[in-house]
């Protein structure tokens, strides 16, 4: 994305308190954290919560973002992420169609499953298309589904060191691929 | 030496995408301040996953934003403006005169920096218009010169076109595999496949004899999808497997097959 304010300037008038800069920030990122988060939950209406409640945060927190950690936008999508992570694992938040086995996939094939997320750039798809299948289905876990190290180990049935150099592999590519 | 083991070992992306543990996060924190490389290589992990979670923009609905400008507004402080009495008729005159400048400006300081910040606001929005659309005019042009190459292919001297049907328990399922004979590549048309949770994906495998060869798993997406070669073939068939596939086909699972006819 192509931002007409520098993220430098755009943090000076966050600092400041200012209105319009929240505003531009939630016009600039919404999207962006919006989709991740429907992805990632699959529910317009929980992912429009925790949309919610990730810009009060970012606004209320503001002042412990710390610029020599990493960028806004990363610490913006971590706050989401988390809380994305923390109302999928709530108990009030039932999940149906995830956990199937393979075994119970034959009624599967004929139902259409319609999931929420539709995104709006078409070049998706062809990364995800062009991805070694492997390393779509680590990030899957634990970008999307907020799986720690140990747990994607268990689910893949993968050594922990292998959790960690598949994940850097899965990024290299993932680097090739949208540069 | 030290920097590169650490970037191969993985900690970082494990850290980038939250996967780590405080004890974990705190020991990358500790190698990124210390070397300046580590730090370079986990700037550039955040800016590919920045860009990969840009890739997903969903336009939200719009009344979070309405709750979100609700939620932030300030509560408007009073300004108290205290003015002392005095018997010079010039400068009570003056201080009321100065009050009224002092409301005037302040108006047009407000109402100039509002304009000024919406033209800010609708520019960026255009320009993310522009990127978007631009982004989609590259995929458009990708698609093409892959649908060229399908066809290329399918129009092969040598490629062979094999109709995938039904199962019993599936019927009505209609795919289609073609086979260059000469390179062994397959693409695959998945036809009336209909899709499956996001947990598990459609493989192919080709069959010659007793060997069974994984040949792709994959997504039913419209268009024709590029599969793995396989160097013999007989027979395909799809299956049902886990999202990745699987190194042994589930012949439960079966979907569908079709048998090479020359």
């Amino acid at each position: 994305m192509n931002k007409k304010i520098s993220e430098e300037e755009l943090l000076e008038l966050l600092r400041t308190g200012e209105q319009s800069s929240f505003t531009y920030l939630y016009d600039n990122y919404s999207a962006a954290i919006y989709g991740v988060v429907l992805r990632m939950i699959e529910d317009e209406e929980a992912a429009a919560d925790v949309l919610q409640e990730t810009f009060i945060k970012i606004w209320k927190n503001f002042s412990m973002y710390d610029s020599s950690k990493g960028r806004l936008f990363t610490w913006m999508i971590n706050i989401a992420r988390n809380m994305a992570i923390d109302k999928m694992r709530s108990k009030y938040f039932k999940q149906d169609s995830k956990n199937l086995d393979i075994e119970d996939s034959v009624s599967v094939v004929d139902r259409h499953v319609q999931t929420a997320f539709k995104p709006e750039h078409i070049g998706l798809k062809q990364i995800v298309q062009k991805m070694n299948p492997e390393f779509s289905a680590i990030l899957e876990l634990v970008y999307f589904k907020g799986f720690t190290q140990a747990e994607t180990a268990e689910e893949l049935d993968i050594p922990l060191g292998t959790v960690k150099t598949r994940m850097r592999n899965a990024i290299i590519e993932l680097r090739e691929l949208i540069k | 030496m030290e920097a590169k083991e650490y970037i191969v070992s993985g900690m970082l992306e494990l850290y980038a995408s939250g996967a780590l543990d405080d004890i974990g996060s705190a020991e990358v924190e500790q190698m990124v301040k210390k070397i300046p490389e580590v730090a370079a290589e986990l700037k550039a992990i955040q800016l590919s996953l920045e860009k990969y979670a840009m890739l997903h923009a969903v336009t939200p609905p719009a009344f979070v934003k309405e709750n979100l400008l609700k939620v932030i507004q300030p509560e408007a402080k009073e300004k108290v403006i205290a003015i002392t009495r005095s018997n010079n008729k010039f400068y009570q005159y003056a201080v009321a005169a100065s009050v009224v400048l002092l409301m005037l400006s302040s108006f047009a300081a407000f109402y100039f920096a509002g304009k000024f910040n919406s033209t800010k606001t609708e520019l960026a929005s255009l320009q993310n218009q522009y990127d978007t659309l631009k982004n989609n005019m590259d995929v458009v042009i990708a698609n093409q010169s892959h649908l060229k190459e399908a066809m290329d292919m399918i129009n092969g001297m040598n490629t062979l076109k094999v109709k995938l049907s039904g199962t019993e328990k599936h019927p009505g399922m209609q795919v289609l595999v073609y086979y260059d004979m000469d390179n062994k590549h397959i693409m695959l048309d998945p036809g009336n496949l209909p899709q499956l949770p996001d947990s598990l994906q459609y493989q192919l495998w080709a069959l010659k004899g007793t060997n069974v060869l994984d040949a792709g798993a994959f997504s039913p997406i419209a268009g024709i999808l590029n599969l793995k070669a396989a160097p013999e073939a007989e027979l395909f068939a799809i299956t049902v497997e886990k999202y990745g596939g699987s190194p042994t086909p589930h012949v439960d699972q079966m979907v569908a097959m079709g048998k090479i006819s020359i």
